[in-house]
């Protein structure tokens, strides 16, 4: 079997993750922060272990403002809903994944909140600048695109938000362990990111990473296992943000796939990356017929005249071959590209994946074709 | 040897503490408070010896975690 479905969800995962994760259901995985027993401390003490990695991987210098969530989906929705609260203008890109666009689109629909969508084209920055309102308060922007991997610069998006005196949160869901993301030098009001793409965890962990701000309104409210006499959820971060037990398996695992990348180094990670997306745009757009749209950062997006992606991308798994085709949740970055009408086929990689995998795949997609 | 109790806001920030004091070669322990103990309810806290109370409310302080003494 050849994936080529990183983007969706990485695998295989390390061995070392699978080992943490195992001997964590196995050792000691009781409920943070609820009893008092020595299991119970024991597993609170991995769950703040997972906090200082992630801070420290994201140079935030601030363990006690990450905050556990599902998925990346949720950690943006307590982030827009929790610190968007009053009726303004908001600005997303043009690249957006339903995860932020949904949710704004939900404010919009019951908060009266009005968005505008930068194009990602040309110069960002000039385009963000446009768009801005004296109304305007917030910036929502994807660190790099799920369709064709481009790069929204948090740089740029924290330098303007800083200018301006807006919000800014981010959803770093595909960069994250690809590339360097430094919120000491950028910082922002929430960051958000899944643990199970490229970071190598396992599904059911991601996480936000707040700035300054402590969100006004919460969006799950329940137990968290302190100030329980208190109606409203506790005041502080991160239990404020996490209502319910923690998925600690899965934290465990996300806090592993951290260690794993820091051993090989994101440096590392970058290159083989970026070897291998060059082998595969090279390899692909030898086809006939082929029309690619974006190349980048492990991201390979295309589709054929002929041929519907969903017939190639089911004759693909005959071959053993995963990929996925369609929308991949991002309307609006399938408007942007032009392939609203069509979806297209997306091959997304990991530094487990082999150059050889490039000549398989187009072997494959020649016999289907021709 | 008698021992002391400082109650923080949460389990996060009773490992925080721990972590710190540990640093500072002040050896402690997490314990769980007990709800009738507090006016908001369950909490934890950090158990250590109470000659070092002085400097372990000094560490924590200039970390910004704030705290009651545990029975105030």
């Amino acid at each position: 079997m050849i994936y080529l479905d990183n983007a969706a969800t990485s695998f295989p995962k390390p061995r070392s993750v699978i080992e943490e994760t195992e001997i964590c259901i196995k050792k000691y995985c009781a409920n943070s922060g609820r009893s008092s027993h020595s299991l119970a401390i024991r597993t609170s003490e991995e769950i703040y272990r997972a906090r200082e990695c992630v801070s420290d991987f994201l140079s935030a210098n601030s363990p006690e403002n990450v905050c556990f969530t599902a998925n990346a989906t949720y950690a943006l929705n307590f982030a827009i809903k929790g610190l968007i609260t009053k009726k303004c203008h908001v600005l997303i890109s043009d690249l957006e994944h339903n995860s932020v666009l949904r949710p704004i689109h939900k404010l919009h629909k019951t908060k009266g909140i009005d968005y505008s969508v930068f194009s990602t084209s040309g110069d960002i920055a000039e385009n963000i600048k446009k768009c801005i309102k004296p109304t305007t308060k917030a910036i929502v922007s994807t660190l790099m695109s799920n369709v064709s991997g481009k790069e929204i610069p948090l740089e740029i998006l924290s330098k303007i938000a800083k200018k301006h005196n807006l919000l800014l949160i981010v959803d770093a869901s595909q960069l994250i362990g690809h590339k360097k993301i430094n919120l000491s030098k950028n910082p922002c009001d929430a960051l958000c990111a899944p643990g199970h793409k490229g970071l190598f965890g396992i599904q059911g962990a991601g996480f936000l990473v707040f700035g300054k701000e402590i969100p006004t309104q919460t969006v799950i409210e329940g137990g968290s296992g302190n100030e329980s006499k208190n109606p409203g959820m506790p005041k502080n971060l991160p239990e404020r943000m996490e209502a319910g037990t923690l998925p600690t398996p899965s934290i465990v695992a996300l806090r592993a796939g951290i260690e794993y990348i820091n051993k090989l180094g994101l440096h590392y990670i970058e290159e083989k990356n970026k070897m291998l997306t060059d082998i595969f745009h090279e390899s692909l757009k030898q086809i006939d017929g082929i029309e690619l749209f974006g190349s980048e950062n492990g991201i390979i997006s295309f589709r054929f005249r002929d041929k519907e992606s969903s017939e190639i991308a089911s004759e693909l798994d005959r071959f053993g071959i995963c990929i996925r085709e369609g929308l991949h949740c991002s309307p609006l970055a399938h408007r942007t590209l032009g392939s609203y009408n069509t979806g297209l086929i997306r091959v997304s990689l990991s530094i487990f994946n082999k150059e050889s995998d490039a000549e398989h795949l187009v072997k494959a997609l020649r016999e289907i074709l021709f | 040897m008698k021992k002391v109790i400082i109650t923080v806001s949460s389990v996060t920030y009773a490992i925080k503490g721990r972590k710190l004091l540990s640093k500072q070669n002040i050896d402690s322990r997490i314990v769980k408070i007990d709800a009738s103990q507090s006016n908001n309810g369950c909490t934890h806290g950090i158990e250590f010896n109470s000659s070092l109370l002085l400097e372990a409310v000094r560490i924590l302080r200039e970390n910004g975690i704030a705290y009651s003494l545990y029975g105030e």
